[in-house]
């Protein structure tokens, strides 16, 4: 999976095969005060007051990408990787508790982002050898790829301790994706990342805007932010690689080598240059790309099935949110703030809105240090929420995982019978027992789901196919593809219920009259 | 699962949410209110638009919890309205049994449904725009850029979004 790791001198930085020129052939943007379309600054010199340069760029190691190389030009990428807002990323691992299931699943969102960055920039490098003598095309990249490279970055700043699970907590709003613009855009001195974007004429909007999905340049949105992006490209490769399933491997360098642009289909050729890149679209090269993105879509398929839902990590991720509903319910508790870091203590007394400053403390250290705490809680009030912790620190098995017996239908209805029955019984919702609703949609295209029925989706992922010219329309990928046609808009839903072993017993036969049986225990 | 339960009694609490579109802006407007929902929402052509919520109304209908009826809105469109399928026994005994809205979360649910769903459209992307920090500048020129074609309904749904998504974000409500 690596891509010529150990044949680069690690000190001597090269420029990436067909690397930016140095931004000659801008075209002009359609706000002169865009300062995404200002020229970088030249190589080796410093955005920064001269303080920090670095003429022959520098290089990282990777373990999925061999070496990411950052070229002189983008220093800014480096500034970025540098603020604390970045770094903490080290200290949120990308599968959250898979590691209680994949002992080798100790992968950060640092590494992930810098994967991303990488495969974003792989991605350009690609579009400009294709496109070396269309000067629009040229002008546009070199106008946008700064802007680019920051989104893939970025992207993952705002993920919380536990990455995805933290977006389940019942009762407290916590968005991700909310949280990385509103950290782009922060004028706070302690972030930083409006600062060093702003010193690069880089507009921290226009960042935040390619990954809010609400930029009109839907090629940027589509490289950061689509089904074959370079964010799935990396953690499908590094989840794989890292928790040591085979999975999620897929033909990456084919995938690079197969992306084009297209026109968006329902759009007219454009003739105006500032206007015509707004409906181009990233595509695949119709004559090579669609059988490796059929294989990425399937890679996708198969990790979220056998690692992301894996039922030993779903069920630490229902004991953690059981952890969490018993810690909201005792804030006023001072027993249950001793030894716990104040972040964490100002996440739960706040509904999570942590401010900037506590931000950078909110991380996994924060939240272990926390639970090592209540492990040792000895109020007999809070021996359950004592015993869970326990359970999660020191992986014991303190739930048990039922399935229905006639999987994929249903689901919803026995959900609701149940959470009516286990409540008779004197059962809590959320504290008890929980249901955990899995959800997957293996490909998400326009044509099942446009159909008379959801115009709302015409903008979806759907991968588009290209003849690489960017003048001419292109086709989306499922009407070439039987495959993703019969994966369109087919939702696989499957549903767990997680109890407390210690009330099993009563509710085993609730249980078994609504038609869950027992699977396994976590 | 605990988004169904609210989500069924939301539909409960305005009887008919007629267009899939009215749906999605008003549950939206509603979460970002503070209401009881944690579906994901990202951005698409007609504004936010979260693919669970799309995913949990499919599954409903399929399971005959919730009755989905095309309707036809002239000039040859078509749309799909909502409600409790209460011929089903399974769905009046959930609703009997399932964990009652705010009473306040109701009175809103109503009265944005109420609403033509062009302006919740444009009610749910200006609270987009200002969730994501991203209305820097000139609120009505940025929704402007995103909706040329809803500008004569933005102060209408300006006034939405400042009523029932105020900044700074409010608490989570049950």
């Amino acid at each position: 999976m690596g891509n010529g790791a150990g044949k680069a001198r690690m000190t001597l930085m090269q420029s990436p095969s067909g690397s930016m020129p140095n931004s000659t052939a801008r075209v002009e943007s359609a706000s002169t005060k865009d300062p995404s379309s200002q020229p970088a600054p030249a190589a080796g010199q410093s955005s920064s007051g001269g303080t920090r340069v670095r003429p022959r760029g520098k290089v990282f190691r990777d373990p999925v990408h061999g070496l990411i190389r950052i070229d002189p030009r983008d220093e800014f990428i480096l500034d970025l990787i540098d603020t604390p807002v970045f770094q903490r990323l080290r200290r949120v691992r990308q599968l959250g508790v898979s590691s209680l299931t994949y002992s080798g699943a100790e992968h950060s969102r640092f590494s992930h982002s810098m994967g991303v960055f990488n495969f974003a920039q792989r991605i350009l490098e690609t579009l400009r050898r294709r496109y070396a003598s269309d000067r629009a095309v040229l002008g546009y990249l070199d106008g946008h790829e700064r802007v680019a490279k920051a989104a893939a970055l970025l992207h993952d700043i705002g993920h919380g301790p536990f990455s995805h699970l933290f977006e389940r907590f019942p009762g407290i709003t916590v968005d991700h994706e909310r949280k990385t613009t509103e950290l782009i855009t922060s004028g706070a001195a302690e972030i930083g990342i409006a600062d060093v974007l702003s010193r690069n004429r880089i507009s921290p909007q226009e960042v935040a805007g390619v990954i809010s999905k609400t930029s009109e340049h839907r090629l940027v949105v589509g490289i950061v932010s689509s089904q074959v992006d370079a964010d799935r490209m990396d953690y499908l490769l590094r989840d794989s690689m890292m928790t040591g399933v085979q999975y999620g491997l897929f033909d990456s360098e084919w995938l690079l080598n197969a992306m084009c642009i297209c026109r968006e289909p329902g759009t007219a050729i454009e003739t105006d240059p500032v206007k015509a890149p707004l409906g181009w679209r990233l595509a695949l090269d119709e004559s090579r790309g669609l059988r490796s993105a059929e294989q990425m879509i399937c890679a996708r398929l198969h990790m979220t099935q056998q690692v992301y839902m894996h039922r030993v990590t779903r069920g630490y991720e229902m004991l953690l949110l059981f952890i969490f509903a018993l810690v909201k319910e005792k804030l006023n508790n001072p027993a249950v703030w001793s030894g716990v870091p104040s972040p964490v203590r100002f996440f739960f007394e706040n509904l999570g809105k942590v401010p900037p400053t506590e931000w950078l403390a909110f991380d996994e250290a924060a939240m272990t240090s926390a639970l090592q705490a209540w492990a040792s809680l000895k109020e007999p009030e809070l021996a359950q929420l004592a015993r869970y912790a326990r359970g999660y620190v020191w992986r014991e098995r303190c739930l048990s995982a039922y399935r229905l017996a006639s999987p994929g239908g249903g689901s919803m209805t026995a959900g609701m019978e149940v959470l009516a029955s286990l409540g008779q019984l004197g059962l809590r919702r959320d504290v008890d027992w929980g249901l955990d609703d899995n959800k997957t949609l293996p490909y998400k295209g326009v044509i099942a789901s446009a159909n008379g029925r959801d115009s709302e989706e015409r903008s979806a992922l759907s991968v588009m196919l290209g003849s690489g010219n960017p003048l001419d329309v292109g086709v989306f990928a499922e009407s070439r593809s039987e495959m993703l046609r019969a994966w369109d808009d087919k939702l696989e839903r499957e549903s767990r219920l997680f109890i407390d072993k210690q009330c099993e017993k009563k509710a085993e036969q609730a249980l078994n009259q609504a038609g869950w049986n027992k699977e396994g225990e976590s | 699962m605990n988004d169904v339960f609210s989500l069924l009694s939301v539909i409960e609490s305005c009887q008919k949410i007629e267009g899939r579109k009215k749906l999605q802006k008003l549950v939206y407007i509603l979460k970002e209110g503070g209401g009881p929902f944690h579906y994901s929402y990202s951005f698409h052509l007609y504004g936010p638009f979260s693919a669970d919520l799309k995913q949990d109304i499919d599954t409903l209908v399929k399971e005959g919890l919730v009755l989905e009826r095309e309707v036809d809105c002239g000039e040859g469109g078509k749309a799909f309205t909502y409600q409790i399928n209460a011929s089903n026994p399974a769905s009046s005994e959930i609703q009997k049994r399932l964990p009652k809205l705010a009473e306040n979360l109701r009175r809103d649910a109503e009265a944005l449904n109420k609403e033509a769903a062009a302006v919740l459209e444009a009610a749910s992307t200006v609270v987009y725009l200002r969730r994501h920090q991203l209305q820097a500048g000139d609120e009505r020129q940025r929704f402007r850029a995103l909706k040329p074609n809803l500008e004569q309904v933005f102060d209408a749904a300006k006034q939405l979004a400042d009523r029932y998504c105020p900044a700074p974000e409010p608490a989570a409500r049950s």
